[in-house]
């Protein structure tokens, strides 16, 4: 009871509550409603009343009865909705669409003092079996010191702000990395994450000032802290430090936040100085891995090129999230060149001649990889004879690579459309859901497409049926850039012809090798500046 | 700045507003049974015998009323005596029958004006009289509105014939003072 005295009090000169109700009304409540409350809720309705501090409500007395804090409201309407539930589930706080904050007094601890706290789904009427907090006092004690540090990243927030508007924004300079910089991240109109940043050139980490995160319900649970934290990572990347991450005593007093920790913990990275208030550079690198999502065949490949010296893995996560390459076009580089270190890193210029030549082979091979991947994940709806381009409408499909023969797998839960066929074939059968699709990337230069094609074909058909298995054939296709079409009329005819007879899909993508060629060019130089 | 503050820092009471009233693309409305919760959070009435603790002759309070709701059918053999059975309940909601339930209601009532919704009179009382002369001069019943009719007719009748039976002093009795006591004879 000490602990509960303390916050109270704290709560008190705060002025986070309306103040507390005689014990009279704590017994008619209880009368009322007959249900018998835990002695740390008694205590907290008897000095407090109910709670309203910024984001932090918890319902109670002493509001006026029309209140949506009153605690005699909501049991009548948790009552009436839920009449069957748990007799002793007391509704102390709503904390977000359906879901509810429920004292379960049905399961009082042995001296009455204290009762669990549970999640209870408004929407399907069910208790989740875990207790958020086996009792009033700690959930209390968690929230409040939660919305201690909100306050005081709010505030700290506000000054970092005002002071970067003041001396950057109006004056219409850049801040470097070594200035603290607030940033804001919004989805539409809602807040995910605040954070302020500097590099600390005396230590050669990243400095946090304001670290804040939001859960917001439309999103999955976590993705304010995963954004926020995919930002630290980038950043400590850009800014050319170790890679450690340092926390100022303004973030929960010098801690790394409990969001961050909780989304380490649950992708398995343990932060070991967390109470200091670091997160060292070993652990930013698994944690920037793991948050980066690759599939863990490419992460141990991505790891033993570390272990080798060729690959910095904090380089290609920073690609990644940076917006240069697609975790899918991530796997043809790694799996499919010798030095990816090379392309990620844009090191080759057009003077080192035939390493630049083979950085842009495997680069252009990537890119066109990763329009197939795009075209077969759009879907393609028609209102009538209007195209509808509707945001996020894609396939899931899982992307895989094959070395061998340098070749794409795709696999999807739904019939996939094969994109890019040749239309005098007539209709192309769709792969049905869940077969495979390979499909070997071959962007060749226009004037070496006719001298590789029969081989090209004879490993696509090796490829074929090596993949086929009893009862699940595997289609198999080669994707040629659009200079396949400036070929003679005769000459393609032929090549289209041998396809066929092989049963292999020949995919003509739209793109020719010059203007895969530039895009190569633009990735390599962008790679090459993306570290201040 | 302060609209940074307000975004950050929303309260999930004003996130679930927003929810509500928000026309946004992106942001949902509460539905099912999590806006039945909120529509029921919002409601005026509060039911006072819905809990297990049965609450003595009133079944529902607000801030501008406290009603006893009443329902008898009134078939054709039935009207005279159910009629009789709602003026005996119009009597019993005044304290003019069964004292001992009345003295229950208007306690509990003081007990509780701090947690329920309750008329401006009934929270700012000092003593249980002053509950009790509210619900003897302010409680309404409900019945069905196809009765409403029927029991203040009967109501008049009765009062004309026997004020005592609702402790009010035959000298006094006025055709006003009768109109407003069947007035509070409302449709539920």
């Amino acid at each position: 009871m000490q602990a509960l005295d303390g916050l109270l009090d704290y709560l008190v000169t705060q002025r986070a509550c309306p103040g507390g109700v005689p014990s009279g009304d704590v017994a008619v409540l209880e009368r009322l409603f007959a249900v018998r409350l835990p002695e740390s809720y008694r205590q907290f309705l008897q000095r407090c009343g109910a709670l309203t501090a910024g984001a932090l409500e918890i319902h109670g007395l002493g509001v006026p009865s029309d209140s949506p804090l009153s605690v005699a409201r909501a049991l009548q309407a948790f009552r009436h909705l839920y009449p069957t539930a748990a007799p002793g589930l007391v509704p102390i706080r709503l904390a977000g669409p359906g879901a509810l904050h429920c004292l379960d007094c049905t399961h009082l601890s042995t001296d009455g003092a204290e009762a669990p706290v549970i999640l209870f789904n408004l929407n399907n009427g069910t208790s989740q079996p875990a207790p958020i907090s086996l009792g009033f006092t700690a959930y209390l004690q968690a929230y409040v010191h939660e919305w201690y540090h909100r306050e005081v990243g709010l505030r700290l927030m506000d000054t970092h702000a005002r002071r970067f508007d003041s001396e950057y924004l109006r004056a219409g300079k850049l801040a470097r990395n070594h200035i603290w910089r607030p940033y804001r991240f919004c989805v539409q109109d809602v807040v995910l994450g605040l954070v302020v940043v500097r590099h600390s050139l005396a230590d050669n980490c990243l400095e946090v000032d304001v670290c804040l995160t939001s859960d917001v319900p439309e999103y999955e649970p976590g993705s304010g802290a995963r954004m926020t934290a995919t930002f630290l990572l980038s950043e400590a990347y850009k800014c050319g430090g170790s890679m450690e991450i340092r926390f100022s005593r303004n973030v929960e007093g010098g801690t790394v936040p409990a969001t961050l920790g909780r989304l380490a913990q649950g992708f398995g990275v343990e932060l070991r100085h967390r109470s200091d208030g670091r997160i060292v550079p070993s652990e930013a690198r698994q944690l920037f891995l793991a948050l980066t999502g690759f599939a863990p065949d490419l992460h141990a490949k991505i790891m033993a090129l570390r272990t080798a010296g060729k690959l910095s893995p904090e380089r290609v996560c920073y690609s990644v999230h940076h917006g240069i390459w697609m975790r899918s076009e991530v796997e043809s580089l790694v799996f499919g060149s010798l030095w990816p270190e090379t392309i990620f890193a844009g090191e080759v210029v057009p003077e080192q001649r035939l390493l630049y030549h083979q950085a842009i082979l495997h680069t252009r091979s990537a890119i066109l990889g990763g329009l197939l991947d795009r075209t077969l994940a759009k879907r393609h709806r028609l209102a009538g004879d209007v195209a509808l381009d509707l945001e996020d409408d894609t396939r899931r499909v899982a992307i895989g690579f094959d070395a061998e023969y340098y070749a794409k797998i795709y696999r999807c839960d739904e019939d996939l459309p094969v994109p890019w066929l040749d239309d005098s074939a007539g209709a192309q059968e769709a792969v049905q859901a869940g077969q495979p699709l390979h499909v070997l990337l071959r962007a060749r230069d226009p004037a070496a497409i006719v001298p590789h094609f029969a081989q090209d074909l004879a490993v696509a058909t090796q490829m074929s049926a090596a993949a086929r298995s009893p009862g699940a054939p595997a289609r198999a296709g080669l994707v040629v850039p659009r200079d396949f079409e400036d070929l003679p009329a005769g000459e393609m005819t032929r090549l289209r012809t041998s396809a066929r007879a092989r049963g292999i899909d020949l995919l003509v993508c739209p793109e020719t090798v010059a203007t895969l060629d530039s895009e190569a060019s633009r990735r390599l130089s962008s790679s090459r500046i993306i570290r201040q | 700045m302060d609209e940074l503050m307000r975004l950050a820092g929303w309260s999930h009471w004003n996130l679930m507003t927003r929810y509500l009233t928000s026309a946004r693309v992106g942001v949902p409305q509460a539905t099912g049974k999590f806006a039945e919760y909120i529509a029921l959070m919002n409601q005026p009435a509060f039911d006072l015998n819905f809990h297990s603790h049965n609450f003595p002759i009133f079944d529902s309070i607000s801030t501008t009323r406290i009603c006893s709701i009443k329902t008898h059918s009134v078939g054709i053999q039935e009207t005279e005596v159910n009629v009789n059975a709602y003026a005996a309940d119009f009597r019993e909601m005044i304290g003019a029958r069964e004292p001992t339930k009345f003295e229950t209601a208007a306690q509990s009532l003081f007990a509780a004006r701090h947690i329920l919704p309750v008329p401006p009179m009934v929270r700012e009382a000092t003593s249980v009289d002053t509950v009790r002369t509210f619900l003897a001069q302010q409680a309404q019943m409900q019945v069905p509105a196809e009765h409403v009719g029927l029991v203040q007719n009967a109501l008049r009748h009765s009062i004309t014939r026997d004020p005592g039976l609702y402790n009010l002093p035959p000298a006094q009795l006025s055709p006003g003072m009768i109109a407003a006591i069947v007035a509070r004879v409302v449709p539920i």
